[in-house]
């Protein structure tokens, strides 16, 4: 699942429609839109706000090792040109003095960037610094439940001069997201590969549930069971069910031995 | 071949540095006050990264020579390593160092005078000693080169001190430094090979063993003391047809008595590091096929890894004399 945490509704917008997410009308806490793989939670501005809602994704289900999060939304800076698009390649809490670093394991069409994640809008922006006010909640939080080549923050300049803060306007800021939806697309597109690659390796699922529909196993047994198939399926593709006569098996002592045996069997060839 | 590059920042005025982030000026330059900021923190994934690993350029404080693991010495007494770099270039799916590390990122410690001086300090404790030090226990010795320029510092170091030998320990082509100078007598130059179809399947991104076999040869021909390293050893069930073939394949061309050594030691890890890459590659056959638990180390049962080493041996007994043969002990 990729989770996209994006703090104003204008934000959202052009992502929702370019992703034909649906709300989700059972969850209240905030408004949250879906598809198969894809989820969008609009946080409200603020640190606090984007760990809250990163979180809040996060328990209603659906999170695995192998999620994704990003962070979509507009920023300042006075040395990157209106309208550009740049992913984080470090992220300050300027509050704690805290920094974290997403890890870039793919290839990007636009720069990286220091982001500096502040409490309150700034107006008075230090040459090369990159300012909002979201990022670093939202890492923050999204490191409990990913690795960081999983969590990234895109950022949109919107302004970068003093008090062009005050002038952004709800339809600019659609605007701006939708001008860069193509590296949006991208950056979603290269985390679902990376899901996808990471999910592709819990292979053995099905036999489990039938095992374990079968048979009573303690937590110890799990364990084991869990080993075995997995060892299995780095040696075969063929099912272990095909290969053993489980009617014959009566407890889960003896399914597990006859699994092990039979795994001994396996051919290794390289 | 970096995502991106990370510096220390007291190192970002050093010119060896300065080469470097020049060299790669369209990468993110991302200044950071500590490695240890970035490189084996929690929530990282080795798999991921190892895609596409950044550079972090840095400098080692502490420990920067360390008594060397038991089964590394080649019969001296006083064996250590040092490494200039953590991490590896290739992606050989039974390397320890994705059990040990969370980090794919390639750690280089460009404060090379630091390390000589540690060096110098060891060399002068054994003043009428040899001892041995080996470059390529994190890493792999030679394969970043063009950026580490390791060859053109140490060789000149180890030039000064007969008595100290060092061993580069690799299964790159990245020779050229070492052809343009004059050989030594205490630099010894290892290469590890396995036979071709385990290499294909297990040994991801590194040069062919033809490739090897011939920057061997060149350096052999060029005067360089060359060893041989066939560690690990890994089973597959026409294990000894392979090794077999490996093995005539390479005696039948280096010039046998000039080998400097050949060592043998059967796949194993640490139960840790095991657990640790069978979670990065669940449906990797090499830690799904007869393996066992012995004391916290993994490896193949007891019986296959016997005959694996029994066999390999005698085979190998049969090209080169016992005297230069040093067998990788797992206690
Ligand atoms: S060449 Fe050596 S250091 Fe590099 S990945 Fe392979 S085993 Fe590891």
């Amino acid at each position: 699942m990729l989770n996209l945490i994006v703090a104003l509704a204008e934000e959202a917008r052009p992502v929702i429609h370019h992703y034909r997410l649906k709300r989700l009308h059972h969850l209240h806490a905030f408004p949250v839109y879906g598809s198969d793989d894809i989820r969008l939670i609009v946080s409200g501005m603020g640190n606090l706000a984007a760990a809250t809602a990163t979180g809040y994704l996060a328990g209603i289900g659906g999170v695995t090792k192998s999620s994704a999060w990003l962070n979509i939304g507009v920023a300042g800076s006075s040395s990157i040109a209106v309208g550009e698009i740049v992913l984080a390649h470090k992220v300050t809490n300027v509050i704690r003095e805290q920094h974290f670093y997403p890890t870039l394991c793919f290839e990007v069409a636009c720069k990286t960037a220091a982001i500096e994640t502040v409490a309150v809008p700034q107006v008075d922006y230090v040459e090369g610094v990159v300012y909002d006010m979201e990022a670093a909640g939202f890492f923050s939080a999204a490191m409990r439940f990913s690795t960081t080549e999983m969590i990234h923050c895109l950022k949109i300049i919107s302004d970068n001069n003093v008090g062009d803060v005050d002038n952004i306007s709800a339809a600019g800021v659609v605007s701006l997201v939708e001008q860069r939806m193509d590296v949006i697309a991208d950056v979603v597109g290269k985390l679902l590969e990376m899901i996808n690659e990471l999910a592709a390796d819990n292979q053995g699922e099905q036999e489990m549930d039938f095992i374990r529909s079968r048979f009573y196993l303690t937590v110890s047994q799990q364990t084991q069971l869990n080993t075995l198939m997995q060892n299995w399926f780095a040696l075969t593709d063929v099912s272990p069910l095909a290969l053993l006569n489980i009617d014959t098996l009566k407890t889960s002592k003896a399914l597990l031995h006859a699994l092990q045996v039979k795994l001994d069997e396996l051919p290794v060839k390289y | 071949m970096f995502s991106a590059i990370y510096v220390e920042e007291p190192l970002l005025s050093h010119p060896r540095v300065e080469t470097i982030v020049a060299r790669y000026g369209h990468l993110p330059l991302i200044p950071i006050e500590r490695y240890g900021e970035i490189f084996n923190r929690k929530a990282q994934n080795f798999r991921l990264q190892k895609q596409a690993p950044a550079l972090i350029i840095a400098s080692k404080q502490n420990n920067l020579v360390l008594p060397a693991p038991e089964q590394y010495g080649l019969g001296g007494k006083h064996n250590y390593y040092f490494s200039h770099l953590l991490n590896c270039i290739y992606d050989c799916r039974y390397c320890f160092l994705q059990g040990m590390y969370r980090s794919a990122h390639y750690v280089w410690f460009a404060n090379y005078d630091d390390f000589a001086q540690a060096i110098h300090d060891k060399i002068e404790q054994h003043a009428n000693e040899s001892c041995y030090f080996y470059s390529g226990y994190d890493c792999d010795s030679l394969a970043l080169e063009p950026v580490t320029q390791f060859v053109d510092y140490f060789l000149p170091v180890f030039s000064r001190h007969a008595n100290a030998v060092l061993e580069l320990r690799t299964k790159s082509t990245q020779i050229r430094s070492l052809l343009d100078r004059t050989p030594m007598d205490n630099c010894v130059i290892a290469f590890s090979f396995t036979p071709e179809n385990i290499s294909q399947q297990l040994e991801h991104k590194v040069p062919s063993n033809r490739k090897r076999l011939d920057a061997m040869i060149k350096l052999q021909k060029k005067g360089w003391r060359v060893g041989l390293r066939f560690d690990p050893l890994i089973y597959d069930d026409s294990y000894y047809a392979s090794y077999e073939g490996l093995f005539n394949d390479i005696f039948s061309q280096v010039d046998i008595d000039q080998l400097h050594s050949v060592s043998l030691g059967v796949f194993r890890l640490p139960e840790t590091f095991y657990r640790n890459m069978q979670r990065l590659y669940p449906a990797e056959q090499l830690f799904a096929a007869k393996i066992a638990n012995r004391d916290g180390m993994v490896s193949y049962q007891a019986d296959i890894e016997s005959k694996l080493v029994d066999d390999c041996e005698s085979l190998l007994l049969k090209y080169i004399p016992k005297s230069i043969y040093y067998p990788c002990s797992m206690e």
